[in-house]
């Protein structure tokens, strides 16, 4: 089976970079094509994000580039190379990864986030009946009103 | 794992190097705050969640509540709602089931809305010169004076002898006014009974305290007892200041008779604002007053103490 990567392509410092100070160690990818059919290198997942707060949001190609391994087991591990690249797979089995942006899974009632206990401060939750948002500051909930 | 925003403590121990979208919670503000890219954006919370079945629970006799989605309406037909900033209010509408409506015919004389006058954007009605709500009494809504409960959330003004509330035949009912001046102002409640009257009453607050508290919103509470015959007051919690008070006897929101909110004359000219008003036909317990005070204070954005 013959692989053909998106792009081999390394981008470093020009103007629309970015650094990912906090990006993941390594990813360990299960059930992969063999690294030798396919071409080691970046590939090119288009990510969305917005790089300001005016409403506009901006496209932008971000490429990556990685080192593949095979471990003994057969898994194959990409890791990164600094912090300017960030490690994906881009192979045809699995399509690319998107950025869907923050999620907040506590979406319930007014009353039920209200009843909740044992939650952190900082934990978010959406009001499915008020259209609101919460915070839990660690004794009761902030809210945010939606208008 | 929930979802979680990142927190810091305060404003020196934000990210030193953040990146555009990045989203905290700041503990000492209460802020969501994000990064932009160039500066952190901030957005203030608008106020403690409350949860009304802590009031509807306690099944309240009558309850005037500026966050109830129908509340403020044009007239007593209740047919047109007002939800503009700085419009005549001619009916604030009793949330408790009851129809227990504080009303207003006369168009001079109507309260005016207003809207994001405080934390939590609770709406309240203004009054100045005559402006007044009036709620006539029902067999129904009559309930014995020597075991109730009454919240206020409001601010006043110190002005001498202005009356908050008041039955609308004169001195033989009760009435909760301003007893004082505008230098000297304090609470005085003449009960009810055997206890009303023209001139005297109960002075439960030290014109010291009033002077400070009536131009800040608070949380005003009157309770009754019988059995233990005798009428505390606190004043955003904590202890009671009533003094020695007994319980009074007679009937509140009595049948056939008037009750003004803020009874004004041509002689008075400051503002005051009603945020929330409840009536409970009962002695609520020192659990249920806390939990009544602590519903308020969150949602009117005040710091109450349980009572003592």
């Amino acid at each position: 089976m013959a692989y053909s990567a998106d792009t081999i392509e390394h981008v470093d410092d020009h103007i629309g970079n970015v650094t990912l100070a906090d990006r993941p160690g390594s990813v360990t990818l299960e059930n992969r094509p063999s690294p030798v059919d396919r071409p080691f290198g970046g590939v090119a997942p288009r990510y969305r994000f917005s790089d300001d707060l005016d409403g506009k949001h901006r496209d932008h190609d971000i490429h990556f580039s990685s080192i593949m391994t095979t471990d003994p087991d057969g898994k194959y591990t990409i890791t990164q190379e600094n912090e300017s690249h960030l490690e994906l797979d881009g192979g045809s089995t699995q399509p690319p990864v998107v950025a869907t942006g923050f999620n907040i899974d506590v979406r319930d009632t007014h009353a039920n986030i209200l009843a909740r206990t044992g939650d952190a401060t900082g934990v978010i939750a959406y009001g499915t009946d008020t259209q609101d948002l919460y915070v839990y500051d660690g004794a009761s909930w902030q809210f945010y009103r939606n208008t | 794992m929930t979802s979680t925003l990142e927190t810091c403590e305060n404003t020196a121990a934000r990210p030193a190097s953040p990146s555009a979208g990045d989203t905290l919670y700041q503990i000492d503000t209460k802020q969501i705050i994000t990064w932009d890219g160039s500066a952190w954006r901030l957005y203030e919370s608008d106020g403690t969640a409350v949860n009304d079945s802590d009031i509807t629970g306690l099944s309240p006799h009558l309850w005037l509540d500026p966050s109830y989605s129908s509340s403020f309406f044009t007239d007593s037909g209740k047919g047109t709602a007002v939800t503009t900033d700085g419009a005549r209010v001619g009916c604030f509408a009793d949330r408790s089931g009851n129809g227990f409506d504080f009303v207003q015919a006369t168009e001079a004389d109507k309260p005016m809305l207003c809207k994001e006058a405080g934390i939590g954007n609770v709406s309240s009605l203004c009054y100045t010169l005559t402006d007044e709500l009036e709620f006539t009494g029902t067999s129904g809504s009559e309930t014995s004076a020597a075991n109730i409960t009454i919240f206020w959330v409001w601010r006043l003004s110190p002005e001498g002898y202005h009356f908050f509330l008041q039955g609308g035949s004169g001195g033989n009912e009760p009435r909760l006014r301003n007893n004082g001046s505008a230098t000297a102002p304090n609470y005085n409640w003449n009960p009810f009974g055997s206890e009303s009257g023209s001139g005297g009453g109960v002075a439960f607050t030290s014109s010291t305290v009033s002077a400070s508290a009536f131009p800040a919103r608070h949380v005003y509470c009157l309770r009754t007892n019988s059995s233990a015959n005798r009428t505390a007051t606190y004043y955003n919690g904590g202890s009671d200041i009533t003094g020695s008070a007994t319980a009074p006897t007679g009937v509140y929101l009595e049948e056939s008779q008037t009750m003004l909110m803020f009874a004004g004359t041509s002689n008075y000219y400051s503002p005051y604002w009603l945020f929330e008003y409840l009536v409970f036909d009962s002695s609520l317990s020192d659990a249920n007053v806390n939990k009544v005070n602590t519903y308020l204070g969150n949602k009117h954005g005040l710091t109450v103490s349980d009572i003592s």
